[in-house]
């Protein structure tokens, strides 16, 4: 059985890592964006879905990453991929600067807190106007081809897919699990809950960090209000909770789910296909909390570690 | 000040805590000697919880002084204090819900895996639910997850064991077992302190009670001298 799981995601990986090679120039780029959703909303279950600490604010890792990139690739004349990678290093700055005082608040608190930052990281982008380009923002040369951005992408989403079923298998993931559903008891029993949500929250910050920076490098122009949008946020939760929060592949059957949803409604429906997407936060909400696989897992007693 | 006296366990000095206007806690003292088992009793909203949740770091004292063996905890974070071996169950059952029976031990363990596994089924067989090791926490009875959180409490091995009513939504043949876990703990040299609403349970069980009444601690002694105290009949039933 676990040849056979090992072998279908072998041929899966094998199959997408090719798709460049025998797909039209369309269906890459929009498997480039599904990779994108799959590690933001993989992030955020990290955060999240792990330790029920909801973050609101979580797209400001991802201009962070994305502005930091931007900036090291056209004032400092970075190669994209390292200076992608440095976004993981800024974001994960931020987050401990924020998350010291902010993981120590709980329910509302902390993701009132974490929208506040959003709000504060965006209107810091466009102050510094001489660094960021302020509201106008900063334009990088167009790049010949999009692949290495593809595979990059696909890395992330991937090193975000191994990162959550290392942590959801550990000792760290289970004590991150005790903290969502009983943060007074895991503390009492001798979980250093602030130490552990800080350590998540930084591994949650670093994957957008980097996503955003190869983002910024994508669409050649970041400006403040497009790349620090709440909806961004709101998609990855959605996502997350679509396909199974606390999970392993929840967020990845999310993504993947909504992202060709959307696309499908985007195409055929221009000005329905928001409230369409808004329709389906209630119902999930509404009908299946727990996502597709929390569903499956309660319905076909499969393991939580999936 | 003077020293804490090494013969205690816990020492708890002139400890006080005020919720807004409520006085949930005034002044209160008590000292444990080791290996023993001690009852706290008294009316609802005496302050049993708090005090517990005081000696845990679950809350924070507004007054007063806590020395677990010598050394002073009452400004320590609770898992702090979870390690230098005080372990606790809640009055509102704080088992993991979406956490299955097994995992619920495993969560707190600090041993290695293998070992900690190995400990944990052990503990599960001797509560009776090894056989339900993989169910969801939250889908056991109320009796079954008291047991559990008990079961929990002793993975970590504490030298220090407080039971919030561990007696509460237990069946009579479990609650045997429990009580019998109890006396074994203490023969091992464990010292246990009890908050608990079953007589029977309290005076088969302890050496020594403190009576909580309005925060403030009433009178302290063995079961006898309790049960015939006529300030004990008076906190409990009114004059």
């Amino acid at each position: 059985m676990k040849q056979l799981a090992a072998m279908l995601a072998l041929s899966l990986l094998v199959g997408v890592a090719a798709i460049p090679f025998y797909a039209t120039n369309y269906v890459v780029t929009f498997t480039l964006q599904i990779f994108m959703w799959i590690a933001l909303a993989q992030s955020w279950n990290l955060i999240s879905g792990l330790t029920g600490y909801v973050s609101f604010g979580h797209v400001a890792f991802f201009g962070t990453g994305a502005y930091t990139a931007a900036i090291l690739i056209s004032k400092a004349a970075w190669h994209w991929l390292p200076a992608s990678l440095f976004g993981s290093v800024t974001a994960a700055f931020l987050a401990l600067i924020i998350g010291y005082p902010c993981l120590r608040l709980r329910g509302p608190y902390f993701a009132i807190s974490m929208l506040g930052l959003n709000e504060v990281v965006r209107a810091l982008v466009s102050y510094f106007e001489s660094f960021t380009g302020g509201g106008s923002g900063i334009t990088l040369s167009p790049m010949y081809t999009i692949l290495p951005l593809y595979y990059a992408m696909g890395g992330v989403s991937l090193a975000a897919l191994l990162i959550t079923y290392w942590i959801v298998n550990s000792r760290f993931g289970l004590r991150l699990l005790a903290i969502r559903e009983n943060e007074v008891a895991a503390e009492a029993m001798g979980v250093n809950t602030a130490g552990l949500k800080l350590y998540a929250f930084l591994i949650s910050a670093m994957l957008p960090g980097i996503a955003g920076g190869i983002y910024a490098r994508y669409v050649t122009h970041i400006e403040p209000l497009g790349t620090f949008p709440l909806l961004t946020t709101i998609t990855m939760i959605v996502m997350c909770l679509f396909g199974g929060r606390g999970t392993v592949f929840g967020p990845i059957l999310g993504a993947t789910l909504l992202s060709i949803f959307q696309e499908m409604v985007w195409a055929r429906f221009l000005f329905f296909h928001e409230a369409l997407f808004g329709a389906i936060i209630v119902f999930v909400i509404l009908l299946m909390p727990r996502g597709i696989l929390g569903v499956l897992q309660q319905h076909y007693r499969l393991p939580r570690t999936i | 000040m003077t020293q804490p006296d090494g013969k205690f366990i816990l020492e708890v000095r002139g400890l006080s805590k005020h919720f807004g206007g409520v006085t949930a806690l005034h002044r209160c003292s008590l000292a444990l000697e080791p290996g023993k088992i001690f009852s706290l009793i008294g009316p609802n909203g005496s302050g049993k919880t708090t005090l517990f949740n005081l000696i845990t770091g679950v809350e924070r004292r507004d007054e007063g002084e806590i020395y677990f063996k010598g050394e002073r905890i009452d400004h320590l974070a609770p898992h702090k204090i979870n390690w230098k071996g005080i372990g606790r169950t809640f009055q509102l059952i704080g088992v993991f819900p979406e956490l299955s029976t097994l995992e619920n031990l495993l969560v707190v363990a600090r041993s290695d895996w293998k070992s900690a596994e190995q400990r944990a089924l052990e503990l599960l067989r001797f509560v009776k639910l090894d056989n339900l090791r993989n169910e969801f926490a939250g889908n056991l009875s109320y009796g079954q997850q008291r047991l559990l959180e008990f079961a929990r409490v002793l993975m970590i091995d504490p030298e220090l064991i407080l039971l919030d009513e561990p007696a509460a939504g237990v069946n009579r043949t479990l609650l045997n077992d429990l009580l019998c876990a109890i006396r074994d703990l203490r023969s091992q040299g464990k010292t246990i302190l009890i908050v608990e609403h079953d007589m029977k349970v309290v005076m088969g069980l302890s050496e020594k009670i403190f009576v909580l009444d309005h925060g403030e601690k009433l009178v302290e002694g063995e079961p006898s001298l309790i049960q015939s105290d006529p300030r004990v009949m008076e906190a409990y039933f009114g004059r």
